[in-house]
């Protein structure tokens, strides 16, 4: 029995919807996965403010990882945390499936998806002084043709994003495997997060051929003390990327942009007699700060504070030491938790996040120094009121947030800037029963409008490759949406131990705008639907 | 005879030492609760010491040599395990034994190679790899599984190509070029993995009669395995639970090889059943095993295993795939004890059409069967007899499509010496050839073991005789001789013709050995073990054993392992093994060259004239036998520390001689020319050609026959160093250096890739020739796993580093314009020059700069790879791993080179599962 509890990383089922987001592009299941659940990840970025498609989540997946967690752990992604944010035992295996299509989408991505996905992830405490947590996940996502983007995430801060013309279908494979352990020696506390991601793209439909690989190691060390009520803590993080992209013609010729900016990219030509275009990505992002984190009375809180780094190099040669094109960004993040029981029956929750950047791009090749300079903010809080669950009777939560994000980007090669600043409050709610005392049934909605103040180049007077590439994807961040979200339930115990849960959502976005803000602004709607099982162990 | 006498000197030597032994004692216990486990079965490694635990979970072992041991403990429904323990000389000695449901829940648990374990009853130098090993390196095949010996190179897991594996030889650059001389000679890599044997649950495979070969032209090409060694793809990890790779000198037990031998375990007897399914991006793998009891005497298991790769996804629609199915059934009773193993295997590589490369296709198909009965019979308590029987059927079929294009080119299909009118053969067209063939081994061997206490009271004893006959019963070489599959005449060469391969005789081989294992105790503590043996290994010139004999290799080989101090062996070794040479170059068949006496090529296929001769030339090579080579070795172990840190250092060189080349031997044909006698322009028909010749030319040609004529030397160092757990960190290190430099040396002659110009158009009188170059590869590779246990969790994590520190490849022969050896001429007369007359005026023509060689050392710079393995047990006693070979995406560093896209093979990740099957009972 101890041995089952104390699984780390398990059984290729997975845990449904903390992990699918991170590949899938366009409406994010991640959205469904609560923010304690993310933050102690080494794969994730830093000095980076990816966009996303405009969504909206829902509270279902509370009931199923219980009330929100908050602490140096699970909210600063300290493991030095780990041994008091994880003294229980927990271990989670479940599938997912889901499905997005619809024409509004940004040009880099198709217009559906297919995928697929196991993970598992379980923590345990071994002993008051040592814990344990661990997640993988193993998943297959299918591109439908239509996607123009020859990167794995193409989406970030970095204005350099390579596309090609051939649209192909895409066949994505990735696998991750993440583990923390944490130690508490007297008042000191220290921890180790490791994380490891790999991808590998390949076409499956068309006469170009698209072969991506991703390699991304990662990891965060922490040094915790208390002092009194309190715990201090300081950590670092780092996570190193390599890509190589690899275009080649198949049975038909095509060019590939390396798109830089607002300008308009030349395009290089694929034929089988000059070989295959071969790029490469190296990423270096890194983060240090420090969070405290404590208690006045039922209140629990904590603060983190760190700077962020990235720098990112690009380069074509096959050679030791090549010319590279460079984007280093600068920025900071910061996070607060809240969380407050009213009753015993009765949990607040508050997070607030805040992240801003400043970047800078160097192409190798040309002696104009910085061609591009990248201002991005965001801020995001949410406020979670929770009726815990009973063996009977009703639970639910109620969360209500607001997003504000500003991205200001200037192309200083053609002296061309984009500014784009939007709000988007949001309002959700679950609700659920217990039927006799083993069956969980619940359902939740949400909405978040999305509303943008922006200033874009007029697409008319660009060349075609912006308006193609570039033009679609800043008029759709200049137009209003609404998303709106709707999942359910079931849990089922079946054991002390032991409860089988299915789930589903469904997301579903569209333009608010009366009138498209130019011709190449998408139209028609994007939706989404997921579909989850699997088992927790306790 | 030197050795022989050696061989005696030590065996009289080890006869005036004493043998003793001790009493092992202690039980077996549950990990959780150490509750006492009844029925385990507890035995001595290499020994035929066994017991069985009593329901206090109690075992007991009389009589166990001294020395450094390994007890080995197995029970149903628990992991094996396997101790290291030192025996004391006389006395007793307590040691109980932990086991668990699953391996990853024991500290300590083995997960790399065990560099001072022994193969079974073998002393040389050896390499075990247990099953927890296996199961802990996210291999496909057996080949993955080879990575865990010094020296061999990080590769991913699949099945992406054919895997064939040579001990103790690193790369270098391959002689000839092309379709010209020299092409065919063997690569160091093909000679070191065609004398690499690979031994299947106690019966040799064979690639001997492999003839999947397109020949040295090879102007089409498919997957091939033949002229190496096996295409190690067949051999499914997930289905082995153990192998041992003699590095060092084997004992005369083991024929047919020249550089070592690898023996593998199937997973066979009372095995908790189990599934496992792998999933990566371009592999999925499912394999499932089981076995049990029936009765008392016997069990019976079976191994399931199907594969396929991806090998370039989205690009071409390239798989290889893999099933694999076997049977065991083992009956025990009184002193009897059969084992019986059926075993399938399809490998199949398929390369379909790309829409790029329209009329461009190729296929490679193995299918296998074999059956084999290995029976042993206790003749008392200290001989028995064993009995070793098996037949292996192959069907191998490979076939290549592919456009060519030619211009008006004669051809005949005549298959005797003579003249006829030939046909044209123009444009562009699809050939295909397709090779059918289907290897048969029969494969027996008898032999007597026992404990005669002649000169030791530990001593094995062993004779046996062997013997194998080989063939092919396949249809052949076929192609439709109106599409010809090779179409570029070198004059080398000649045209090709269909051919039998049921034609082809079969080899026949005795093999004969002695071989004298004891240890005998050397002063208080001491231990002096040696192995020393004799094989004669006879080829027959006939289809049976009873047939003449057409060569004999005589082996004496022997291993000497002194033991000051149990914790310090030294050891040393040599000897001889030799090699069987391949079917294809006992009987290469007959070449044809077809000789163009008219060419009349008119615009109407009606009034086109060819005539031709054809001249048949035999390759075959009466005097072509056994390679040979001569080993020796020489290191030390050592235990350090009180924690149990094993080091292991040896020196070896390995000299291969008469490996099988190719020897070109000139000769020229007469060429005669006839004169056409009307112009039939017009009229529909061809025009009449007078007799006799006009005129005449003598037509110089090569005739490629295969040869002992190569020497492949081999020689270098290996470092193991195994420190053991560090507690607090709960990792443990193991270090592999191997420094390896192979030269190969051809004695053959070279020549420019001109050389068919020279043939057919008589414009120059005669052309240089070159005496072959040598060629060397070293490379020094240093890998280090690392790793770390959390049994609490049931966690192993591994990383393997694998640092290439040198590796340089560079051809030793002149190439000045001076470095000409002579010249051949027209009348196919080789006329060697002497150095001081090379530039002499009447040698102007021959002052040709040597092309094919690479006279500049081609090194690459230091680099490294990273590999990583997590393995998880899960909640139902099933293990979860997650695996990454080159986890960072290296690329590799280029140094100077810029002309290669990649220099380490790409990332590969995936997951493993393995979950027990509990509804088998």
């Amino acid at each position: 029995m101890a041995l089952r509890l104390a699984s780390i990383v398990l059984l290729l089922l997975g845990c449904a919807a903390s992990s699918a987001a991170a590949q899938s592009l366009g409406l994010d299941p991640e959205h469904d996965t609560p923010i304690w659940m993310r933050t102690w990840s080494a794969l994730g970025t830093s000095a980076d403010l990816p966009r996303r498609l405009e969504g909206v989540g829902t509270a279902t997946s509370g009931l199923m990882f219980g009330p929100p967690r908050i602490g140096t752990f699970w909210t600063a992604g300290n493991p030095a945390g780990l041994v008091e944010g994880a003294r229980d035992t927990r271990s989670d295996f479940s599938g997912t499936w889901s499905r997005q299509s619809g024409n509004y989408h940004r040009p880099l991505e198709p217009n559906g998806t297919t995928l697929a996905q196991g993970a598992a992830q379980a923590w345990k405490g071994f002993s008051p002084t040592f814990a344990m947590l661990g997640r993988v996940t193993f998943d297959r996502e299918r591109l439908e043709p239509g996607s123009r983007a020859v990167t794995t995430e193409p989406f970030g801060s970095s204005p350099f994003v390579t596309t090609d013309t051939s649209g192909s279908g895409v066949r994505r494979t990735r696998a991750t495997l993440e583990g923390a352990a944490g130690w508490r020696l007297g008042k000191w506390g220290v921890g180790l997060t490791l994380g490891y991601e790999a991808r590998e793209h390949s076409s499956t439909t068309s006469g170009i051929v698209r072969k991506i690989r991703l390699a991304t190691p990662g990891g965060v060390f922490g040094i915790a003390r208390r002092l009194g009520g309190i715990e201090l803590a300081i950590h670092a993080r780092y996570r190193h990327r390599t890509e190589e992209t690899d275009v080649a013609e198949k049975y038909e010729n095509g060019r590939v942009y390396e798109l830089v900016g607002y300008g308009e990219a030349l395009g290089i030509d694929i034929l089988g007699a000059t070989g295959d275009y071969i790029r490469h990505r190296a990423e270096n992002a890194s983060a240090a700060g420090g969070s405290v984190a404590g208690a006045f009375g039922p209140t629990r809180w904590t603060l983190l504070a760190e700077a962020t780094r990235l720098r990112e190099t690009l380069w074509r040669q096959e050679v030791n030491d090549p010319p590279r094109d460079r984007w280093d960004a600068n920025g900071w993040r910061a996070r607060a938790a809240i969380q407050r029981s009213l009753t015993p029956r009765w949990l607040l929750t508050m997070h607030a996040n805040a992240a801003s950047l400043s970047g800078t791009g160097d192409l190798a090749l040309d002696t104009a120094g910085i061609i591009f300079t990248a201002h991005e903010s965001a801020f995001a809080t949410e406020m979670e009121l929770r009726l815990l669950p009973l063996d009977q009777g009703w639970t639910g939560s109620l969360t209500v947030g607001w997003t504000h994000e500003s991205r200001k980007r200037q192309d200083l090669m053609v002296h061309l800037g984009s500014s784009i600043s939007a709000n988007t409050p949001s309002v959700g709610f679950d609700i659920g029963r217990t039927i006799g005392s083993r069956l969980l049934v619940s359902m939740g909605a949400a909405l978040a409008p999305y509303g943008p103040t922006s200033t874009i180049p007029d697409p008319a007077a660009a060349g075609p490759v912006y308006r193609y590439y570039v033009a679609p994807e800043l008029d759709l961040y200049a137009s209003r949406a609404t998303p709106t979200a709707f999942s359910f339930l079931i849990q089922y115990r079946g054991g002390k131990n032991a409860v089988l849960w299915l789930t589903g959502r469904g997301e579903r976005l569209s333009s608010s705008e009366s009138v498209p803000l130019s011709a190449f602004t998408p139209g028609g709607n994007r939706s989404a639907a997921s579909f989850a099982g699997g088992i927790t162990l306790r | 005879m030197r050795q022989l006498r050696l061989a005696a000197l030590l065996l009289v030597t080890a006869s005036s030492l004493q043998a003793q032994g001790a009493t092992l004692s202690g039980r077996v216990l549950d990990i959780n609760g150490s509750a006492p486990l009844v029925q385990a079965l507890v035995s001595i490694e290499g020994t035929i010491l066994t017991a069985t635990t009593d329901a206090q979970g109690r075992y007991r072992l009389e009589t166990v040599p001294a020395g450094p041991q390994v007890i080995r403990a197995i029970r149903i429904g628990y992991a094996p395990v396997r101790r290291s323990v030192t025996i004391p000389p006389s006395g007793s000695l307590v040691q109980d034994i932990v086991m668990a449901k699953s391996a990853l829940s024991l500290p300590g648990i083995t997960v790399t190679a065990d560099p001072v374990s022994r193969a079974k009853g073998e002393l040389g130098t050896a390499s075990v790899i247990e099953h927890e090993a296996i199961r802990n390196q996210s291999a496909a095949s057996l080949q993955g599984l080879l990575e865990l010996i010094p020296g061999v190179p990080l590769q991913p897991p699949g099945l992406d190509g054919v895997q064939q594996f040579g001990l103790r030889s690193v790369p270098i650059s391959v002689g000839g070029g092309g379709n010209g001389p020299g092409a065919a000679q063997p690569s160091a890599g093909s000679l070191a993995s065609f004398g690499t044997q690979i031994i299947l649950d106690g019966v040799p495979i064979s690639n001997n009669t492999n003839l999947q070969s397109l020949g040295p032209r090879g102007e089409l090409s498919f997957s091939t395995s033949a002229g190496g060694g096996i295409d190690l793809r067949r051999l499914p990890a997930s289905t082995i639970e153990r192998v041992e790779v003699i590095r060092g000198i084997p004992s005369a037990r083991f024929g047919d090889l020249t550089q070592g031998a690898v023996l593998v375990e199937t997973r066979a007897g009372s095995i908790d059943p189990e599934v496992l399914t792998r999933l990566d991006a371009r592999t999925v793998e499912a394999s499932a095993v089981g076995g049990t009891a029936l009765g008392h005497s016997n069990t019976v298991s079976s191994t399931l295993d199907l594969a396929r790769t991806r090998i370039a996804p989205g690009q071409t629609d390239d798989e290889s795939s893999r099933y694999s199915l076997q049977i065991a059934h083992r009956l025990e009773k009184g002193r009897v004890r059969l084992d019986t193993r059926f075993d399938g295997f399809q490998i199949l590589e398929d390369l379909p059409e790309r829409p790029l490369f329209p009329g461009f296709e190729s296929m490679s198909r193995d299918r296998g069967l074999r059956v084999s009965e290995r029976g042993r019979l206790d003749l008392g308590t200290k001989a028995r007899l064993e009995l070793t029987s098996a037949f292996e059927s192959l069907r191998q079929r490979s076939f290549a499509r592919e456009n060519k294009l030619t211009g008006a080119l004669p051809f005949t299909n005549r298959l005797t010496e003579g003249r006829q009118v030939g046909e044209f053969l123009g444009g562009i067209y699809n050939a295909r050839v397709d090779v059918k063939g289907d290897p048969r081994f029969l494969y027996n061997r008898l032999e007597l073991v026992s404990e005669p206490h002649w000169l030791a009271r530990e001593e094995t004893f062993r004779a046996g005789v062997e013997l194998r006959r080989e063939w092919n019963a396949g249809p052949g070489y076929l192609f439709d001789i109106a599409s010809p599959a090779q179409i570029s005449f070198n004059g080398v060469n000649g045209f090709d013709r269909p051919r039998r391969f049921d034609l082809i005789p079969p080899i026949v081989t005795t093999g004969l050995y002695v071989d004298e294992r004891v240890s005998r105790r050397v002063g208080s503590e001491g231990t002096l073990s040696a192995q020393a043996g004799l094989r004669l290994d006879l080829l027959h010139d006939g289809r049976s054993w009873l047939s003449g004999v057409r060569d004999q290799s005589v082996q004496p080989r022997f291993n000497i392992e002194l033991a000051p101090k149990p914790s310090f062996r030294l050891r040393v070794g040599g000897g001889r093994l030799a090699k069987l040479p391949a079917l294809a170059s006992l009987y290469p068949g007959q070449q044809y060259y077809d000789l163009i006496n008219v060419n009349y090529f008119a615009n109407n296929p009606a009034e086109r004239l060819a005539v031709l001769t054809t001249r048949i030339v035999d390759k075959t090579n009466p005097n072509l036998g056994y390679s040979v080579a001569d080993k020796v070795e020489a290191g030390f172990e050592a235990d350090v520390g009180h924690r149990g840190a094993q080091v292991s250092f040896l020196v070896f060189r390995d000299r291969i001689k008469g490996g099988v080349g190719i020897q070109s031997t000139p000769t020229s044909f007469l060429r005669e020319h006839f004169r056409i006698v009307d112009s039939t322009i017009g009229t529909g028909r061809p025009p009449d050609y007078e007799i006799p010749a006009f005129a005449a030319d003598s037509f110089p040609v090569l005739i490629d026959r295969p040869d002992n004529n190569t020497i492949l030397s081999s020689s270098g160092a290996e470092l193991i160093a195994v420190i053991p757990e560090i507690p607090w960190i709960r990792t443990r290190i193991a270090v592999q250096g191997s420094y390896i430099k192979s030269r190969l040396e051809t004695n053959a002659v070279e020549f420019r890739s001109n050389f068919s110009e020279f043939q057919v158009t008589g414009d120059f009188p005669r052309v240089p020739y070159w005496e072959g170059a040598t060629r060397t590869g070293d490379r020094l590779l240093l890998t280090t796993r690392v790793i770390h246990q959390q049994p609490q969790a049931g966690l192993v994590v591994s990383g393997t580093f694998q640092f290439t520190l040198r590796e340089t490849r560079q051809n030793f022969g002149a190439t000045d314009t001076l470095s000409f050896a002579g010249y051949l001429t027209r009348a196919g007369e080789l006329i060697p020059v002497p150095a001081v007359q090379r530039g002499a005026p009447q040698y102007a023509d021959l002052r040709l700069p040597r092309s094919g060689l690479l006279s500049d050392a081609q090194k690459g710079p230091v680099d490294w790879l990273f590999s990583l393995q997590v393995a998880k047990t899960l909640p139902a006693g099933g293990r979860l791993s997650f695996y990454a070979f080159n986890t960072l995406d290296r690329i590799g560093n280029f140094g100077t080179r810029t002309v290669t896209a990649r220099l380490f093979a790409p990332m590969r990740f995936g997951l493993e599962l393995t979950m027990p099957v509990v509804v088998w009972r």
